[in-house]
């Protein structure tokens, strides 16, 4: 893939009187017409065709872009935005003309090869028994960075296991805990290449990986393939694969209150799953879903993805307050989710918000609340 | 216009005091996506050239912070131009003479919205698509609907006086606001009363609506908003020929029903409205496949590329003449469940008389759910190296067919032109020209352009018709406005000058002129 | 004219060159320097060129009617009295486009006629109004169009001339997005801007179905809710008012509709659905005599429905005898009193409704921005210098 094989789409772009940028996050909370979906294309274009403007200050708006694909939504040309953006990004990583905030972000995930900077490996040996970490495995528990950073959702998969007896599944343990879409996102398409072999080599024969995020989900499934290091493990998304198991089940204790749902963009846009998560929360709730007015295809980003919360935190955290003022407004005391990156930025963005796989845990195992939901 | 008396530095710096430094930017991305769409700019920035460039771009967070920025920047001598979501086609967002560019979607709150008077308050940065979907959730509809809704916002309805597809039945915009909220070019924040419901005495209203930023910087407005309709009814008629429906348009109107929408297309557009949206992923773009149809039955040429096809347009033209099938008129409904039915049942005598012949709901359901995608068609036509744009204009009844006719004999040899008629009075309609055409480079192209709309409009005038419906003026129309005003040009001045007597506001558009 | 007349001018150069050759005025011109009748914009046009070259200011009138807040024609030694009722007469009418076009003096009663000969009605006049169409539209900023529920201006097109003789057309047109308003300039502002000279107005063709409903209530605040309704309704009223009673007699509404069999059917369907959960009586045929209020109530506002709830509940009624509720539309309706001294308690009653003096303030300031305009326009205001002070002392009062 390179910007050329994204003509089509610059050129749609280019003539369109911004369509989609009332669904873009970033035009919407940053309010520059640089960062609507249409210049943030014509930029891109200009990068491939080394046209000014493309001094790095210009360029660095190809940064502003969540991934969250809304905008292909209300694209009547079916644009992928995100995709070329990605690889506008590549193409000034590759020229040496990456955003300086990126090179500081790169330094810091090449600490601890995890966008926190942080020994998620300790973490994970606090919160999941040596028995249940196997050095291999048929079937693991991809937590990834995100779920491993709030502790909570990876406690809360074990709870569900343990209530439906699945005891056939570990819990990755390697020594790359990130998928690695934060050097994606970066555009350093090297440094991606050379994490997704190791990760590769480390899930060696295992066939079965099961995603709580739904970025990692779609990391090892597309992307890997992409830079020549598919998987040879069906990758899928721990939620979804549950559904099935509950068929025959009761909860043992229905929750109550008003929870809504927030559609992560990855599960949602990109996999389009959109009624698996629901399904588990009627299996749980005691009321129904507040459903919000922007859901679905049509739900907002949380401002996690496309790698803006670690260049562009201010950014970042406004898409997160939009998205939790669209969750409040459907009058739900609480929030579900299903991704913990989602569940991470409307945390912090003062939302009272659960992954589905926590709540499935205390409709499931009826012990009460998975501890440690409540963010600061 | 007198040389500014601060340099940008100083000025952005000035500037960063009221609304913080990161609200204020000089950089390249931000000064070149700051314009707006009009399709002659699109050529120039096609054939690699950037004009227009502001010297900054500013982002007040409130009125306050707006008014200091306008005051600062005014009386340092600079020009402001107020921005929203720039997506208007008359280059009346386009800082051609550099200065500040105000950018005002920080302001994109709802300030109050009263459910017994169906009162709206909101700031002017509101994004369309955004206001009305929170409208809906709480209940209420402006029923406002520009094509442009996704990329357009309140103040740039107001400034231009826009009209939605629902216009029948809601109005114009300026058949919502009430009241608005604005600055002066000294910076002065000033509201108009409230117009007062039942009375009719004199508003400042009417004389600032329209204004298009070259006499105030609107801040909120009040507008008229409605209950969420709870029904909706389509319906679909086609009539042998435009005259027949062109007369069930009236007999509807005249009958006092108000439907939501009532469009009539022409025979080409005809084919567009029923086939067009579903094939628009393609670059090859619609119109080649429809193009291709058309062409058939005059032999080969629906082979023939895009461009090539629109560069002969007399020949596409008098190909649509031979085309079958009649014109379509698709109508939309809507209100209470009695007065949906009812409408819905009058409209359909009024058609059946007019000798319409019904096709069901199929189609107005089908364009219902494609409404906005005439905005989407631009772009596979520019990239595919030709070029299009629209002229919406209007006149009375009687002159309503003249006005086609006049239009289409004037442009025969220019450009294709296909048309439909929406936004229908009591008194007459708009006729919404699309304008289509191809030339052998950007530059013959650009050439091309301003010719096809010097006869378009040259037809206009010559017609007493309008020479804007709902899209303004800006740079594209002010010397026809200008010819259409004629010794009302007098009026126009001295309104400039009564509210920018230095003429920092918007300069060059709107008045062809400028204040002397 | 006579010749004494124009030597009431001295110095007057071009005016006494002029004037002789312009029709004397067919009214009374007591203490006015002279008083013309040009019966042509042209003729219009030579009069007001030659005033502004002499200085010399210029007062246009209709038929002097007083019609609704007619600018009072002052008198004075340096001032012309400009008759318009000459330039008068149908041009045409148009009855695809549903428009009348009318030469300015011609008396409200001819333009009513001549539209219901083609039975049709003029839209916004009263069937009272007497007067001039130029001084109706003087006079009228916006008429109510009865099929969107909202504020409409008064006339599609207009000619008129303009403060330095300029004559000026206007293009006749449904709508449009050409700049600002320039009508707004001219409708309801005293002819400050110019002299109508002609006009397109706006007919109505009526309903194929009428019906008039009278309703009997027993809460004031609920004849409020009536019309309100109305307004909002699947038809909304061609015609709506309420008489409210502070002593306890409650009040009464009456409304009129016009369109369709069914939409009339339907309107007054949801009506009397509204009525029966409130348990109120509708009026039966001969009960229900139309109400006989005096025309020239006078005003307290126009107001919108939240805020006349208050009136009702919270003003101090006992000073009314009752409250004239018309021209019900989506916001609000018009609010005018009977009592004792109407005068003073609508002035109460519009500082109840503005207790801030915000409205007067901003009011104030669209006044002042008005002046600059005309200033821009007519400098030394000679063209009817009397309008705009006449106009914003009605409005700040």
């Amino acid at each position: 893939m390179s910007l050329l094989s994204h003509k089509r789409d610059l050129a749609m772009c280019a003539f369109c009187p911004k369509m989609c940028r009332f669904a873009c996050p970033m035009a919407e909370v940053e309010h520059r017409e640089a960062v609507t979906p249409w210049w943030k294309m014509i930029q891109a274009e200009r990068i491939g065709a080394r046209r000014a403007p493309d001094s790095p200050e210009a360029a660095a708006v190809v940064y502003h872009c969540l991934s969250c694909l809304h905008c292909r939504t209300h694209c009547r040309h079916a644009v992928d935005v995100p995709g070329a953006l990605l690889e506008a990004r590549a193409a000034l990583f590759s020229r040496n003309l990456e955003d300086p905030l990126v090179c500081g972000f790169l330094a810091r995930f090449r600490k601890q090869g995890n966008p926190f900077a942080e020994d998620l490996g300790a973490r994970l040996e606090r919160i999941v028994p040596a028995e249940l970490r196997p050095a291999e495995a048929r079937a693991v528990l991809f937590a990834g960075c995100q779920a491993l950073r709030a502790e909570s959702v990876v406690s809360a998969a074990r709870r569900v296991f343990s209530a439906l007896s699945i005891d056939f599944v570990g819990v990755f343990a390697g020594d790359d805990l990130c998928c690695g879409a934060p050097l994606w996102q970066m555009g350093d398409r090297k440094g991606f290449e050379a994490h997704a072999e190791r990760l590769r080599r480390q899930l060696g024969a295992c066939r079965l990986v099961l995603c709580l995020c739904p970025t990692c989900e779609e990391t090892l499934r597309t992307l890997y393939a992409e830079v020549g290091q598919p998987l040879s493990a069906r990758v899928e998304n721990l939620a979804e694969w549950l559904g099935p198991r509950l068929e025959q089940r009761t909860p043992v204790q229905k929750i109550p209150g008003r929870f809504t749902y927030h559609d992560p963009c990855f599960a949602g846009r990109y996999r389009e799953r959109y009624q698996a998560p629901r399904r588990i929360l009627s299996f749980c709730l005691t009321e129904p879903l507040q459903e919000a007015a922007w859901a679905r295809d049509d739900a907002a980003c949380c401002g996690g993805g496309g790698g803006v919360p670690w260049i562009l935190p201010g950014p970042a955290a406004a898409a997160a307050r939009r998205r939790l003022k669209q969750l409040q407004a459907t009058g739900a005391e609480r929030i579900a989710t299903a991704c913990p990156g989602c569940q991470r930025m409307l945390g912090e963005a003062g939302g009272q918000v659960r992954d589905v796989i926590e709540v499935l845990a205390e409709a499931l195992d009826g012990a009460g609340p998975v501890p440690g939901e409540e963010h600061p | 216009m007198l040389e500014p008396r601060l340099d940008t530095e100083e000025l952005r710096r000035r500037l960063s005091a009221v609304v913080g430094p990161e609200f204020v930017s000089a950089s390249d991305a931000d000064r070149y996506a700051a314009r707006d769409m009009w399709p002659r700019a699109l050529l120039r920035r096609r054939a690699g050239r950037f004009e227009g460039l502001p010297d900054l771009v500013a982002w007040p967070a409130d009125g306050a912070q707006a008014a200091a920025v306008v005051r600062i920047a005014t009386q340092a001598g600079w020009p402001v131009v107020p921005f929203g979501a720039g997506s208007g086609v008359c280059g009346g967002a386009l800082p051609e003479r550099g200065g500040l560019v105000l950018d005002l979607k920080r302001l994109d709150r709802i300030l109050e919205l009263d459910s017994r008077d169906h009162l709206l308050q909101v700031e002017c940065g509101a994004v369309g698509e955004n206001l009305e979907r929170e409208l809906n959730r709480r209940g209420y509809t402006l029923g406002h609907f520009p094509s442009s809704i996704y990329c357009s916002t309140v103040g740039g309805w107001i400034a231009a006086r826009s009209a939605g597809q629902c216009s029948s039945r809601y109005g114009k915009i300026e058949d919502m606001v009430r009241a608005v909220e604005y600055l002066d070019a000294a910076g002065e924040r000033r509201s108009t009363a409230p117009l007062e419901p039942g009375l009719d005495g004199f508003s400042l209203l009417p004389l600032l609506v329209g204004s298009e930023g070259a006499l105030c910087v609107l801040l909120s407005a009040s507008l008229v908003v409605r209950p969420l309709p709870p029904a909706r009814a389509f319906a679909a008629f086609r009539f042998a020929d435009l005259a027949a429906g062109v007369t069930a348009m009236r007999s509807c109107l005249r009958a006092g029903l108000r439907p939501a929408v009532l469009r009539l297309y022409d025979e080409f557009d005809t084919l567009i409205a029923k086939t067009g949206p579903e094939a628009d992923g393609e670059a090859s773009s619609w119109l080649r496949d429809l193009l291709g149809r058309a062409a058939k039955p005059l032999g080969r040429l629906g082979e023939a590329s895009l461009s090539v096809l629109l560069g002969r347009p007399a020949l596409l033209n008098r190909m649509t003449t031979l085309l079958p099938g009649g014109c379509l008129l698709v109508a939309v409904c809507e209100g209470s469940q009695g007065e949906t039915r009812e409408t819905a049942r009058a409209l359909n005598a009024a058609c059946v008389t007019a000798g319409g012949e019904e096709l069901g709901e199929g189609p107005a359901r089908h364009w219902w759910k494609n409404r906005y995608a005439v905005s989407y068609k631009q772009s596979p036509l520019f990239a595919a190296g030709a070029f299009v744009d629209t002229m919406e204009v209007a006149t009375t009844w009687e002159r309503v067919l003249p006005l086609y006719r006049a239009v289409r004999e004037r442009l025969w040899r220019r450009c294709f032109v296909m048309a439909h008629f929406s936004h229908a009075y009591r008194e007459g309609c708009s006729i919404y020209f699309t304008l289509a055409a191809a030339a052998g480079s950007d530059e013959r192209a650009i050439e091309a352009y301003d010719r096809m709309w010097r006869e378009a409009q040259e037809a206009v005038l010559a017609a007493s018709a309008t020479v804007s419906h709902h899209h303004g003026i800006g740079r594209l129309k002010a010397p026809f406005l200008a010819r259409q005003l004629g010794t009302g040009g007098a009026l126009h001045r001295a309104l400039k000058r009564a509210f920018d007597p230095d003429g920092r506001m918007n300069p060059g558009t709107l008045f062809a002129d400028g204040a002397r | 004219m006579a010749a004494d007349e124009t030597n009431r001018l001295p110095g007057s150069r071009e005016l006494r060159r002029v004037l002789p050759a312009l029709p004397a005025a067919a009214g009374d011109g007591a203490g006015f320097a002279a008083a013309v009748g040009c019966a042509t914009a042209e003729e219009i046009s030579e009069l007001l060129r030659a005033a502004r070259a002499d200085g010399v200011a210029l007062v246009s009138a209709g038929a002097r009617s007083l019609l609704g807040r007619m600018v009072p024609a002052e008198a004075g030694a340096r001032r012309i009295l400009l008759d318009t009722t000459a330039c008068r007469g149908v041009l045409a009418l148009d009855a695809e486009a549903l428009l009348l076009r009318v030469r300015a003096g011609t008396p409200l009663p001819q333009a009513r006629a001549a539209a219901e000969e083609a039975g049709l009605r003029l839209v916004g006049v009263e069937p009272s109004d007497p007067g001039t169409v130029g001084g109706w539209l003087a006079t009228t900023a916006r008429i109510h169009d009865p099929v969107l529920a909202l504020p409409v201006s008064p006339a599609l097109g207009i000619s008129s001339v303009l403060p330095d003789g300029t004559a000026w057309r206007s293009i006749t047109s449904p709508r449009s997005a050409c700049g600002p308003d320039l009508g707004a300039l001219f409708f309801g502002t005293g002819g400050a801007f110019g002299v109508l000279t002609e006009a397109a107005l706006r007919l109505a063709p009526g309903g194929s179905e009428r019906k008039r409903i009278s309703v009997q209530l027993n809460q004031p605040v609920q004849a409020a809710e009536v019309l309100r309704r109305a307004a909002l309704g699947p038809l909304p009223p061609a015609e709506g008012s309420a008489l409210i009673w502070v002593d306890g007699r409650g009040a009464r509404v009456e409304l009129g509709f016009e369109g369709t069999a069914g939409l009339v059917e339907e309107a007054v369907r949801e009506l009397r659905e509204h009525l029966k959960s409130i348990t109120a009586r509708e009026l039966r045929s001969g009960e229900d005599a139309p109400l006989a209020v005096a025309k020239d109530l006078p005003v307290a506002g126009g107001v919108r429905w939240s805020r006349l709830e208050r009136v009702i509940t919270e003003f101090n009624l006992p000073l009314v005898d009752a409250l004239m509720l018309d021209r019900p539309e989506v916001s609000g309706c018009r609010l005018r009193v009977l009592g004792g001294e109407p005068a003073s308690l609508a002035a109460r009653l519009r500082r109840f409704l503005d207790p801030d003096g915000e409205r007067g303030r901003a009011r104030a300031a669209e006044f002042e921005r008005l002046r600059r305009v005309k200033r821009e326009l007519d400098p030394g205001s000679l063209l009817n210098p009397q309008a705009l002070p006449w106009l914003e002392r009605e409005v700040l009062a």
